[in-house]
């Protein structure tokens, strides 16, 4: 397993001091490896690490101790660069509050990653083409106000694909949805993982988790369970069933 | 990040927010525009007296008679009889083509005139022929009295413009009768009056006043005539005054000068010197001094403004970092690094007093506009080298005081961004 596993973890833990004397130990030792191609969700209740072991596997912050290998690469050794580089190039972030910049119009949203790619070699023909991928194709000019959260949600999602990454990330993203528009979502991320693209999802909702392929309960900062999911629930089913039509 | 995003985010974050850069960009204005102002005004005037001295003629070396001293003892030095016409004479033998021109002048003191029906009072003074080389002063009408009037002392003159309208009018003098009247009075009782004619040959071209005195208002006559049938000096001469061939042979000449009188007058300590030589760059050079400390002054007190601008700058530049966390989270997970934001703030910045630093440049060009309607003889003067200290100073400030907000910004924790609300 763990020579093709696209993220390695081993003994990671992470301390924050929260105020002055409060001290949380966030993750307590955790091991986890997720291959290419997977379709993980991450869940647990609140205060159970898994927001901070997004952030790690995010590359957005580093762990105290252990060891976090992505794609081979030992992050704890990388600079503020070099993960910068990591989070441009080949992670792209779903966050549960959409994070689209409101000034910008959906198309100018998407861009945003090219901006600091470096390649900026036919950035609007590209960013048109990832707009399509989840739909939007004609909302383009569109401000994140002008449109609905699973519109937005959207146009999150195609800013994540811009740089064709390794790993999407998605941090709650059916959180603050409907039920329709989580399960079109949804559906997005199915089409992109059996495309072979790898996702991992943190969640706390067990039926938006029945869409994956694995679950990872977290508790008290460690890894509790670990296993697949056997009845799969397919979005594109539940969608043409009417889910959320009426509501 | 390249530039262009960089610049165009910059631009629709000022634009966002109007009212805001605008008056944050106000103080900048304000600033520019007052030190631009302010070094105009204080050029002007240094400007003006540096022409007022060049009105008197340009590369100009003064001799003047200067008092002996004896046992402390000091005489008085307009009464000194020491420089004389043929020292001129001498001066301009030796120095030849070394030397553009050369005249001597004796002071005849004031003169009733009587002219075109009309009295007027006035300056007479004795001049040899290269007056007007020396100057930079031709005639308006007329022609200057040449070596031939001097050599047989004639009574003919040559009169400033205002003494001409004032005597005769529109008419033009040239070829009338002036005469030159003084009373005294007799120790046998009542007054007597001497009276003198003179041909006027010349007008001078008028050149407005001077330090509130009129040069217009002035009658020349040859050295010789007023020595001999004016004043009754008949040797000395009050200035002998040369024109350097440029400024840079300034220097050269005036030692040269020295050097002709001191052996002329027998004198071998240069201390002991009978004579004064005064070199008119050493004049300007002094009045530059006191202009350029005013004209600093007036910039210093731009440059507060400038300075309060630019903390204007720095606080709405915190204020915005504060504003845009969440913003600066979402760059960096997307992969902006430090260095990405930090530009991106401080190009913000600089564009905002690059913007404020233009528009000051355009209302201090109003400000000088208007000074000048409002004073019109001070030549207000908006150089290029002030218009690119301007725009360079406001782009200075944007990024010195934009610098510590866009570190703040750069310097912020991802995750810490995000969960800003």
């Amino acid at each position: 397993m763990s020579e093709a596993a696209l993220l390695e973890l081993r003994g990671i833990t992470k301390t924050y001091v929260m105020g002055k004397d409060v001290v949380v130990q966030a993750l307590r030792g955790v091991d986890l490896d997720i291959r290419r191609g997977e379709f993980v969700a991450i869940m647990g209740p609140s205060g159970s690490g898994k927001s901070t072991m997004m952030n790690i596997v995010g590359c957005l912050d580093v762990p105290d101790t252990g060891s976090y290998r992505f794609g081979g690469v030992e992050v704890r050794t990388l600079d503020d660069d070099a993960l910068a580089a990591i989070r441009n190039k080949r992670i792209g972030f779903v966050f549960q509050t959409f994070n689209l910049l409101p000034r910008l119009n959906a198309l100018e949203n998407v861009e945003l990653p090219l901006v600091y790619g470096g390649d900026g070699h036919n950035r609007r023909e590209r960013a048109l083409e990832a707009l399509r991928i989840v739909g939007l194709g004609d909302r383009t000019r569109h401000r994140p106000s002008e449109m609905s959260g699973g519109q937005q949600q959207r146009v999150a999602i195609a800013r994540a694909l811009l740089n064709d990454p390794d790993l999407v990330l998605a941090d709650e993203p059916t959180g603050n949805l409907d039920s329709r528009s989580s399960a079109e979502i949804l559906a997005i991320f199915q089409r992109l993982n059996e495309e072979g693209r790898t996702v991992v999802m943190v969640t706390h909702e067990p039926d938006v988790a029945e869409h994956c392929k694995r679950i990872v309960r977290m508790r008290d900062g460690v890894v509790q369970h670990d296993e697949p999911v056997l009845k799969r629930r397919r979005a594109e089913d539940e969608l043409a069933l009417g889910v959320g039509a009426t509501a | 990040m390249r530039f262009g995003d960089s610049f165009r985010e910059g631009i629709r974050s000022i634009a966002v927010n109007k009212l805001r850069s605008s008056l944050t960009m106000l103080g900048v204005i304000i600033g520019v525009a007052a030190v631009i102002a302010m070094v105009a005004v204080g050029n002007g005037a240094s400007q003006q007296v540096q022409d007022t001295i060049l009105s008197l003629g340009s590369n100009l070396i003064t001799v003047s008679p200067q008092a002996l001293t004896q046992d402390q003892l000091r005489g008085a030095g307009a009464q000194s009889q020491n420089l004389t016409l043929d020292d001129m004479t001498a001066i301009k033998d030796q120095l030849g083509d070394g030397i553009a021109a050369i005249e001597a002048e004796q002071q005849a003191g004031f003169w009733q005139l009587v002219g075109g029906g009309t009295n007027w009072n006035s300056r007479v003074v004795g001049v040899t022929q290269d007056y007007p080389t020396v100057r930079d002063w031709p005639t308006a009408s007329g022609d200057f009295f040449g070596e031939t009037e001097l050599r047989t002392n004639q009574q003919v003159a040559v009169i400033g413009s205002l003494t001409a309208t004032t005597l005769f009018g529109d008419t033009d003098p040239v070829g009338q009768t002036l005469q030159l009247r003084q009373v005294f009075q007799d120790p046998r009782g009542g007054g007597r009056a001497r009276v003198i004619n003179f041909k006027i040959v010349g007008v001078l071209e008028s050149k407005g006043s001077t330090f509130g005195f009129n040069r217009d208002d002035q009658v020349l006559v040859p050295t010789t005539t007023a020595q001999r049938v004016l004043t009754g000096r008949t040797q000395s001469v009050n200035s002998i005054v040369i024109k350097a061939t440029s400024s840079d042979a300034m220097t050269q000449t005036t030692n040269d000068v020295r050097e002709i009188l001191l052996t002329r007058h027998k004198i071998s300590d240069p201390a002991n010197a009978d004579f004064q030589v005064l070199n008119q760059n050493d004049t300007l050079s002094a009045l530059s001094a006191v202009t350029a400390t005013f004209t600093l002054l007036l910039g210093a007190i731009g440059g507060i403004s400038l300075l309060v601008g630019g903390i204007g700058i720095m606080n709405i530049m915190l204020v915005s970092v504060n504003e845009r966390t969440r913003e600066i989270g979402i760059r960096k997970a997307v992969g902006g690094r430090r260095r990405d934001i930090l530009s991106q703030f401080l190009i913000e910045a600089v564009t905002l007093t690059g913007t404020g630093g233009l528009l000051g440049i355009l209302l201090g060009w109003a400000i000088t506009v208007v000074v000048k309607q409002i004073q019109s003889g001070v030549p207000i003067a908006i150089t290029p080298g002030t218009v690119a200290v301007a725009v360079g100073v406001s782009v200075a400030i944007g990024v010195i005081f934009g610098l510590y907000p866009a570190m703040r910004a750069a310097r912020l924790h991802p995750i810490e961004a995000l969960r800003y609300e």
